[in-house]
């Protein structure tokens, strides 16, 4: 009996049930036929001969593209000039020969879609060869670590990225916010981009539920495109006793990138990511004093209260962290490590608690980087240096203070920005105050009476030029039903409500979303 | 490449071979979108079978492959409402059918050096390249040639098309000569080679396809597309030393609606002559039977052939006295699209015996006939099929 393949008989079988079809389009081609030169010549062209390939026939928009055709030839002739129709408008030619790759001269196409890029050569006789290549232009999504901002939501806290912030409409893209409730839970604190060393975008987020950290899709990696938990409010109130976690996560960014330069503070601790050591933590609504350890790093002194600010610093030796918190009572410090954290060193002495640091890498008159740090709600507690931390001077007092009826108002923020003529921001809940290089004295500038009674402005981050100027938006304390203000240039007034929660939370929270680098 | 999916737009109205064209055509319509494919352009059908495949050890749910060919000009209708193009898209025989070519006279120099790509000889390269008729195949559709010069350009990329792939010197191109048989036809040893010859003239030609089917021709070759638009160019299986066995045996289960079975007179050639040419330019016949087998009928003769052994153009001539004397074609219906698993010309056999209830009066077991025509209709809104194959009777070509 002759063979049979039984795969064959039983695909014929399985034929009987139907099937499902597809049919699929491909690129075009273009056929030659090529004719003999009389004579002796060798080789079998018709002259001139034009070869023609593109190194990537399918590519994204806005990619650069190439073509080589080097290998075109003349058997009988020389070839003088070559040019290139890309099929959209443009254009490239020279002299012979060309580059090994010719390149798109816009930088790739714009628009996606299939582009006939046509090459004609010419020889000294004006004979021409023509050959022709199509190239597929598609679009490619970008990838998020290149997207402008991060945005955290509302009151249910998801979170979202925004394509293109100053697009009308937004579009945003949800990261997976329902990993991210957590019954009871409050809101999120901070978050920030990170990069290691293999330049994996990864984003940390510090909550009041813990520690999160989302790192962008991979499907050769386990645990990629979706928020895992890296510490959890069990461990924290296991250690702490806590329920409320301030957090503040950022990354000390170093030529090795390695994976110990994740710091988070929360609490009254500063740690380092890979290993947790023991943590202390308070509550944020606790006024009583106790006693905290910092473990990571040998952190030398004990904190008394939270230390509420971080900051990635270039310093004189180099990359360091400046660690800045209230020790003692009435008594603030900066201490700073340049060997993530095995040592800690003091920066400087306060008279009151740091509540924030803005590390502005302004090149100010002197030609020097600024730093500056702001504290408490003293209105004399503000110092900057201008060498990296050995010296400090005040930055002068606020002419007048509102309180608005509440005592003592904290600064809750504090931005700067290096737009002409203004240099720094912060509100302090009810005041909006700014100050501009080298005066140093600073200005109220304050919101509408009557308007914003009895809310709190809690954040200060600043959306590129707005108006024309340098603008601040606020936001509002997020427990607050509502959307936020932004203000235009640099006076007093011009402020104005943003519509929508979304473009407010998305402007607020532009700030945390940009990379460090 | 694939650039798009019209599985939305499309319908297709049949896909096929036949042992006369040499390759694959389908037949398609596509609605509400003119711009959906371009003449030249590269279109795919894939299928997979709806309940999926159990394949010995298990389910394979597997897609095929069943056409990959090129869009020729196309016509399309339009009214306010809609549009539809129907159109007919071929393997790339359906380009070297509009191909053309010059006249070329090949030769074969022996000890003297080739000056050109036109010329062979014995004493340039390693391995020294002989001229075949596979290798004029191969130089009229392109080819790398490395052997070392002459000609002092060399290496040269060699071709009257751009349709070969090359990975460096034409990587624009589309088709492979993997399938190509060039290697020297021996007998006994390299019964299924191409010939050697030292003197062939390609005569000027408008028809590319036809010029590389009469080569084929003159040595008992096929070339062909097959449906993934491969290029072969090899002895055709009929008249190979030892024909392929059957792929598949049909019987009564693997069959639907009604096969029709086509009688033919047997008696239609008393006797097929073969004249050929060797490559020292001496001649060559065969005839078979001997004697004529009846004393009135057709002639069928044949020249212009290429051999260079006695014994093969006999063993031509009797497979083709066979074959042109078979008893039947049957047309056989495969359920859905399985008439894309087979190719043309390849064999399989039939298992089938009359009953008293429909009074046929064949008995079949393992019967063997080669396909010289599928035609598969996809019905039901691209979700079913029915494949019709045309079979022509072995009729004691195959041992």
């Amino acid at each position: 009996m002759p063979y049979v393949d039984p795969v064959l008989r039983e695909a014929i079988r399985q034929a009987q049930q139907g099937a499902l079809m597809e049919l699929y389009t491909g690129t075009r081609v273009y056929p030659q036929y090529h004719c003999c030169i009389s004579g002796n010549t060798v080789g079998v062209y018709k002259d001139p001969v034009a070869i023609m390939h593109a190194d990537d026939t399918e590519v994204c928009e806005l990619t650069p593209v190439s073509v080589s055709f080097d290998t075109s030839f003349s058997a009988t002739s020389t070839l003088v000039t070559w040019a290139v129709d890309w099929d959209d408008g443009n254009n490239s030619a020279g002299a012979w020969p060309p580059p090994a790759h010719v390149w798109h001269p816009a930088g790739g196409y714009t628009l996606s879609g299939v582009y006939t890029v046509e090459l004609t050569i010419t020889d000294i006789l004006g004979e021409t060869g023509m050959a022709a290549v199509d190239i597929v232009v598609i679009y490619c999504p970008p990838s998020w670590p290149a997207l402008p901002g991060i945005v955290v939501g509302g009151l249910d806290w998801g979170v979202a990225y925004c394509q293109d912030i100053y697009a009308s409409p937004k579009v945003w893209v949800d990261l997976q916010s329902s990993e991210l409730v957590v019954a009871g839970s409050k809101r999120p604190r901070c978050l920030r981009f990170a990069q290691d060393i293999n330049g994996e975008w990864q984003i940390f987020m510090g909550t009041d539920c813990g520690v999160y950290r989302y790192r962008y899709y991979d499907p050769a990696l386990p645990g990629t495109g979706h928020w895992t938990e890296v510490v959890s409010t069990t461990q924290l109130q296991t250690l702490g006793g806590i329920n409320f976690a301030e957090l503040c996560v950022w990354e000390i960014d170093n030529a090795q990138d390695m994976p110990g330069c994740i710091y988070a503070v929360f609490g009254a601790r500063l740690w380092p990511w890979t290993g947790m050591g023991i943590v202390y933590s308070h509550d944020y609504f606790d006024t009583i004093d106790r006693v905290v350890y910092v473990q990571a790093g040998n952190f030398p002194v004990q904190a008394k209260e939270w230390q509420s600010e971080v900051e990635v610093v270039q310093g004189t030796g180099g990359r360091e962290a400046w660690c800045g918190g209230c020790y003692t009572a009435n008594n603030g410090r900066i201490y700073y490590t340049s060997n993530y954290g095995a040592t800690w060193t003091l920066k400087h002495s306060m008279v009151s608690a740091v509540e924030h640091m803005v590390i502005s890498p302004y090149v100010s008159h002197t030609g020097k980087g600024e730093f500056i740090n702001f504290m408490g709600n003293n209105n004399t507690g503000k110092y900057r240096s201008t060498d990296f931390g050995a010296t400090w001077n005040t930055m002068g007092a606020i002419a007048a203070r509102v309180s608005r009826g509440m005592t003592s108002p904290w600064i809750t923020d504090t931005i700067e920005y290096l737009e002409a003529g203004s240099f720094m921001r912060w509100v302090n809940g009810v005041n909006s105050v700014l100050t501009t290089w080298p005066i140093g004295g600073w200005a109220r500038d304050c919101v509408e009476t009557g308007r914003y009674a009895n809310q709190v402005l809690s954040e200060c981050v600043l959306v590129g030029r707005i108006g024309g100027g340098g603008g601040c938006i606020h936001l509002w304390d997020p427990s607050m039903i509502g959307g936020a203000i932004a203000g235009q240039g640099n006076s007093i007034g011009n402020w104005q409500t943003l519509t929508g929660w979304a473009d407010c939370i998305s402007v607020a929270k532009l700030n945390y979303g940009w990379p460090k680098e | 490449m694939i650039v798009g999916e019209i599985s939305s737009l499309s319908n297709i109205i049949s896909i096929g071979a036949d042992d006369s064209r040499g390759g694959w055509e389908m037949q398609f319509r596509v609605m509400g979108d003119t711009d959906a494919i371009d003449i030249n352009q590269r279109v795919i059908f894939r299928w997979s079978p709806l309940m999926g495949y159990e394949y010995l050890y298990g389910w394979d749910g597997r897609w095929w492959t069943g056409f990959d060919g090129w869009v020729l000009p196309y016509r399309f209708s339009f009214d306010v409402a809609g549009s539809q193009i129907t159109a007919t898209a071929q393997t790339s025989d359906g380009f070297l059918r509009r191909g053309w070519c010059q006249g070329i006279g090949f030769v074969d120099r022996d000890t003297t050096p080739r000056d050109h790509y036109h010329q062979f000889d014995s004493v340039t390269g390693v391995p020294i390249e002989r001229m075949t008729l596979g290798r004029i195949v191969r130089h009229l559709l392109g080819y790398y040639d490395q052997l070392g010069n002459p000609p002092a350009t060399n290496p040269d990329w060699v071709a009257h098309t751009n349709l070969v792939y090359h990975v460096t010197q034409n990587p624009a191109g589309w088709i492979t000569l993997d399938f190509v048989t060039t290697t020297p036809f021996v007998w006994p040893g390299t019964p299924d080679g191409s010939m050697r010859t030292d003197r062939y003239i390609v005569r000027e030609t408008k028809n590319l396809w036809d010029t590389i089917r009469q080569i084929a021709s003159n040595e008992f070759f096929v070339a062909y597309f097959d449906k993934w638009d491969r290029f072969h160019y090899c002895r055709h299986p009929m008249y190979a030393a030892t024909p392929p066995g059957a792929v598949c045996n049909f019987d009564e289960k693997m069959s639907v609606g009604k096969p029709v079975v086509s009688t033919r007179l047997q008696d239609q050639v008393r006797q097929v002559i073969l004249h050929a040419v060797t490559d020292t330019g001496s001649t060559l016949h065969a005839e078979y039977p001997g004697s004529f087998a009846w004393v009135y009928g057709n002639i069928h003769e044949q020249s212009y052939i290429r051999c260079n052994s006695q014994a093969a153009l006999d063993h031509w001539a009797h497979v083709l006295f066979l074959y042109m004397n078979r008893p039947y074609t049957v047309q056989w219906n495969l359920p859905g699209l399985a008439g894309l698993l087979f190719e043309i010309n390849e064999p399989v056999s039939i298992t089938y015996t009359g009953t008293d209830a429909n009074g046929v009066h064949i008995n079949w077991t393992n019967e063997k006939f080669w396909i010289s025509n599928i035609m598969v209709y996809p019905r039901g809104n691209n979700t079913s099929g029915v494949s019709v194959l045309t079979l022509e009777s072995d009729n004691g070509i195959s041992p």
